[in-house]
This record gives structure tokens, C-alpha cells and sequence, in this order.
């Protein structure tokens, strides 16, 4: 076998599609999460309406900036329109009716929020419509959704997809961390300024979620420093996660290596540490759907097989114990 | 050969192309630039590199060294624009990418959200300006949910460096007619940010003045 026919090979692999409906599931409520705290704050016609109509951007009638607002006029109903497109399209890929046009359209969509309003745009955003993409090109819908239910007759099923979108979105989360930890050069994040980093952010108002006292900060500096350099090892050994994952996906094929690295269980204890860093941004920075955004995606280092082994292991625990007959 | 034979090595070839695309996105969109290397982390690069070739015979100063450097990485970014070139609509309407600069400078110095309102000036003490929010502290205006939501951040929070953003002066008018509307009492709203150093560990982050103050009036919001 050659390594053109193996890497055809790879990518023509398929598998259940409970992974990708997790993550449909999971991005698509982080994303109505995030919207709806708009509506709730009242900010969709500040964030995206042309100035002359009572927004911040830099969209104006006289030079729309979006294709939205080209075909149908820049206007703070045309702002409430694809806000309501883009809800819509949300709830859809949610449930899982007419996936992947949902997830495109939600994409498009989106994508004419970042273009009216750049610098509201951030990178969890970026990471999410990126996920979208893949989504789009997937077989989400396959299960857990309302595609399944009106092709099968049933909310669940066994029906096996291709399983390289989830492969690219383990291929982004690796990008997207390694890419992150290699730019972190700066002082702060390295020993030149004594891995100061997350007690800098900490003291930033406009990020840190608690207003912690100096003496408090520095009562656990010593803890952000290490949670600093954990950081950034995290980031910087994102390329090892493909490899832990084939370790153990090919457990069967034996070698030292592979034993120890399972043995060690290296792969769960990445993700437990990505699981705790976002945790404890979600906890003690002001970051919005950030953290949620980046574990929205984590069900793709999960292989359909094992979530449904947790799944089966969790039903045997907390399902209610058979009643004992009474003998006659 | 038929097309449902031929649909893996199709798809691997797209995947393939896909995964280059991404991965060249992933290169920085701007050279190095010598200010950059002058900074303590490019001076870290540069002397690792200067010892990592001395060890092998190859010696070169710090400055034919930075000066390699940037001319490699203005290479490299022109080799990754040419080549994005074609596929830039699709990035354009997607707004898909792969940089992440997530918190990669914090910086010792920062800002503070400062948002001020004053009544018509019809008695001497009315001219003063009364404090309604001040960034994790005061929030008197019932502005914080509203100001710490991460979108609204993204346009007002200034870098240290760089200075505000370009739609600081909208949000800031935006802000005074929103205070306004449902403030009656007030007749204008001053919108600014509060320089701030941070010290070491124990020590209250020092104030180094306002800057960016805009002010605006009620007669003037639309």
C-alpha cells in the first residue's frame, strides 16, 4: 500500500456521527447563547446598524460595507433581519432540520455581522464559523437531530458517515492552540518577566471578572505563574494530540511507546488541562462564549465509540435499580 | 474508472488542498519588522539562533542575523498573499482564517473604562461631572452588563500601544446617546480611558492620567 492509497484510505474512513452532532449541538447553542445575549443587552442595532441608524460601526448608507446591506439597503431593520436569519439558522442546526444548508447560511450570515462590525468581531468567532465550514460538509444531521427523524423515523441512529470532518476539527483545535502558544514570545509569557501573564490580564479591568485586591492577587501569584507556564505547554503540545490519538486508536498494534503513552492516559490528561483552562477563563475572565466556544468542539477528540461507552456506563450508573419481586 | 470510485481520491485531493489552504492562512499576514526585533523576545530569537549556528561554524552578528530574518519572513508573507490570492473571495465572505493572536501581549500598561455625565450648567456645583461607570468599579449608570459583553469591549477597549480603535469615537457617541435618552437630567456625556500601570505582585495598579476623552452633547446626538 502505497502512502497516497493509505492517506485516500484515512480520509475514506467512516464512523457513527455521535461526535459531529455533539458538536453541531454544542456550537450551535454556544452561538444562540451568544446572540441572545445581544437581544437581551439590546445591542443588535449598536453592533451592526449603519451609524446614520443609531449604530457604532463603520457602515454607513452611503458606503454599505456588507452584501446584506447592498442588496437590501443599509437600515437598521436590514440589521434586525439577518440577526433574525442568523438566529434561525442557529436554532436549525441545533435541531438538526436542513443541516447543512443551516450551517452554511449561518456561516454567511455571520459572516456579514464581522464585515459590518470588525472589531466586535473576535477570534472565538472566527474559530466557530471555521467549525461551521466543516459542519456544512458533514454529516451532523445524521443523528440526534430532526433530518434523522424525518429520513429514518427516529431522533437516533447508527448510520455510519465519513469521519473526516472530524478530523479537521481536531486538525483546527490543534492549529488553533499551537498557533496560539507559538506567538506567545512576549515577556509575560516567558521567563523574562517571570511567567506574568495571567496576573497581568487579572489586573486588567476590563477583562478580569472579579475586582481581586493587590494583596489578594498577590497572595496567589505563585499559582498564575504556574497556571501561566501550564499554558503554554498546553498550547505548544497541541501538534502531540493526532499523534496520542493514533496511540491510541492502533492500542492493538503494541510497542513500548504506545503502551506507556496509554498506559499514562497522556491524551486525557491534554484534554483534562485544555478542560480545566478554559474552565477557569470561564471563571475568572470576562470572555464571553470563548471558553464555550473552544469546548464546543472537544467531542471531536472523542471517537463515536467511546462516547457511546460513557454514554451506556453512565446510563448503568444512575438508572434506577430494578425493582426486587416479591416471592409468592 | 467510475465516479463513485473515484470520489475517495477526489475528496482526499480537495481535504488536501484544504489543509495546505489552512495551514498557509496560519502564516502571520505581516513581516517582521526591525522595531519587533528590537523588543526583549526578538532579541531572545536572534541569540538563540546566533548560538544554535555558532556551534556548527556558521557566525554571524546580531544585526546580519536580524536583518535575514526580516527579509525571510517579507518573503514568506508575499509567497502566502500571492497564493492566497485566488481563494481571498472565499475568505472575504466566509470571514474564515486561522491566526489566532489570543492574548498574546499582555501588557503592563492598559486602560480603564471611564464614563462621566454632567447636568446643565445652571449652579456652579452641576458643572462637575458625576462619575455613572468606572471599569470593575463603579457603576452607577447600570452600564456594566452592557460594557463587559466582549463585542462592545472589542470596540472601545484601546491598546496601550496603538491607541483606540477606529470606531472608539461612534461607540463613544453611541454610549452618550444611550446615557442620554434615558438620563433626562443630563446634558452631556464625556467618554474616556484611564491609563493604568501595573506593578509587581501587592502593589495597586498607578494611574497615568485620562486620555481619549470625547465629549458629547446632547444637542448634538442625533
Amino acid at each position: 500500500m502505497t502512502a497516497w492509497t493509505r492517506w485516500v484510505a484515512f480520509w475514506n474512513r467512516r464512523e457513527q456521527a455521535d461526535a459531529l452532532a455533539m458538536i453541531r449541538i454544542s456550537v450551535a447553542l454556544v452561538v444562540l447563547w451568544d446572540f441572545g445575549t445581544v437581544a437581551r443587552l439590546g445591542l443588535v442595532r449598536a453592533l451592526w446598524a449603519p451609524i446614520e441608524a443609531g449604530g457604532i460601526g463603520p457602515s454607513t448608507r452611503a458606503a454599505p460595507i456588507s452584501v446584506v446591506y447592498e442588496w437590501i439597503g443599509a437600515s437598521a431593520g436590514s440589521a434586525w433581519l439577518l440577526f433574525g436569519i442568523c438566529c434561525l439558522c442557529a436554532l436549525s442546526l441545533c435541531i438538526g432540520f436542513f443541516t447543512r444548508v443551516s450551517a452554511f447560511a449561518l456561516c454567511l450570515g455571520w459572516a456579514q455581522f464581522a464585515q459590518l462590525s470588525p472589531d466586535a468581531d473576535r477570534g472565538i468567532d472566527t474559530l466557530l464559523r471555521n467549525a461551521l465550514v466543516v459542519l456544512c460538509c458533514s454529516s451532523a444531521g445524521a443523528t440526534a437531530s430532526l433530518d434523522a427523524r424525518l429520513r429514518h423515523g427516529r431522533w437516533f441512529t447508527d448510520i455510519r458517515v465519513p469521519a473526516w470532518p472530524r478530523y479537521v476539527l481536531v486538525l483546527q483545535l490543534v492549529l488553533l492552540y499551537f498557533w496560539a502558544g507559538l506567538v506567545k514570545q512576549s515577556p509575560p509569557w516567558t521567563a523574562i518577566d517571570g511567567y506574568s501573564a495571567l496576573y497581568i490580564t487579572l489586573n486588567q479591568p476590563h477583562y478580569a471578572t472579579f475586582d481581586l485586591s493587590p494583596q489578594q492577587l498577590a497572595a496567589i501569584y505563585p499559582l498564575l505563574q504556574l497556571a501561566t507556564f501550564m499554558t503554554v505547554c498546553f498550547e505548544r503540545l497541541a501538534p502531540a494530540v493526532p499523534v496520542l490519538l493514533w496511540l491510541r486508536a492502533t492500542a492493538d498494534r503494541g510497542g513500548r511507546l504506545r503502551e506507556l503513552s496509554n498506559r499514562l492516559h497522556l491524551l486525557e490528561v491534554w484534554v483534562m488541562l485544555g478542560i480545566v483552562f478554559h474552565l477557569g477563563l470561564a471563571a475568572g475572565l470576562e470572555l464571553g462564549m470563548f471558553p464555550w466556544g473552544c469546548l464546543a468542539l472537544y467531542p471531536a477528540l472523542c471517537a463515536p465509540e467511546t462516547l457511546r461507552r460513557w454514554l451506556k456506563a453512565a446510563q448503568n450508573r444512575f438508572a434506577p435499580a430494578e425493582p426486587t419481586r416479591a416471592v409468592a | 474508472m467510475s465516479f463513485a470510485n473515484a470520489w475517495p481520491t477526489l475528496r482526499a485531493v480537495a481535504i488536501s488542498v484544504a489543509l495546505a489552504l489552512q495551514l498557509a492562512s496560519a502564516i502571520p499576514v505581516r513581516p517582521l519588522r526591525a522595531g519587533g526585533m528590537s523588543n526583549p523576545e526578538g532579541v531572545r530569537l536572534v541569540s538563540w539562533l546566533q548560538r544554535m549556528f555558532s556551534a556548527v561554524g556558521v557566525h554571524r552578528s546580531q544585526a546580519e542575523w536580524t536583518g535575514s530574518l526580516i527579509r525571510a519572513s517579507e518573503s514568506v508573507v508575499a509567497l502566502r498573499n500571492a497564493a492566497f490570492a485566488p481563494f481571498a473571495p472565499w475568505f472575504h465572505y466566509t470571514q474564515t482564517g486561522q491566526q489566532w493572536p489570543l492574548f498574546i501581549n499582555p501588557n503592563r500598561e492598559c486602560f480603564r473604562l471611564l464614563v462621566e455625565a454632567r447636568k446643565p450648567p445652571r449652579r456652579r456645583r452641576e458643572r462637575d461631572w458625576v462619575l455613572l461607570y468606572r471599569a470593575a468599579d463603579v457603576d452607577r449608570g447600570r452600564l456594566s452588563s452592557m460594557l463587559r459583553y466582549r463585542r462592545l469591549r472589542g470596540i472601545y477597549n484601546a491598546s496601550a500601544k496603538r491607541g483606540p480603535h477606529a470606531d472608539y469615537e461612534g461607540f463613544a457617541s453611541w454610549l452618550a446617546g444611550h446615557l442620554l435618552a434615558h438620563h433626562s437630567k443630563y446634558a452631556s456625556v464625556r467618554v474616556s480611558m484611564e491609563r493604568l500601570a501595573i506593578g509587581t505582585p501587592g502593589s495597586e495598579p498607578k494611574s497615568l492620567g485620562v486620555e481619549h476623552v470625547v465629549v458629547r452633547q446632547r444637542s448634538a446626538i442625533r
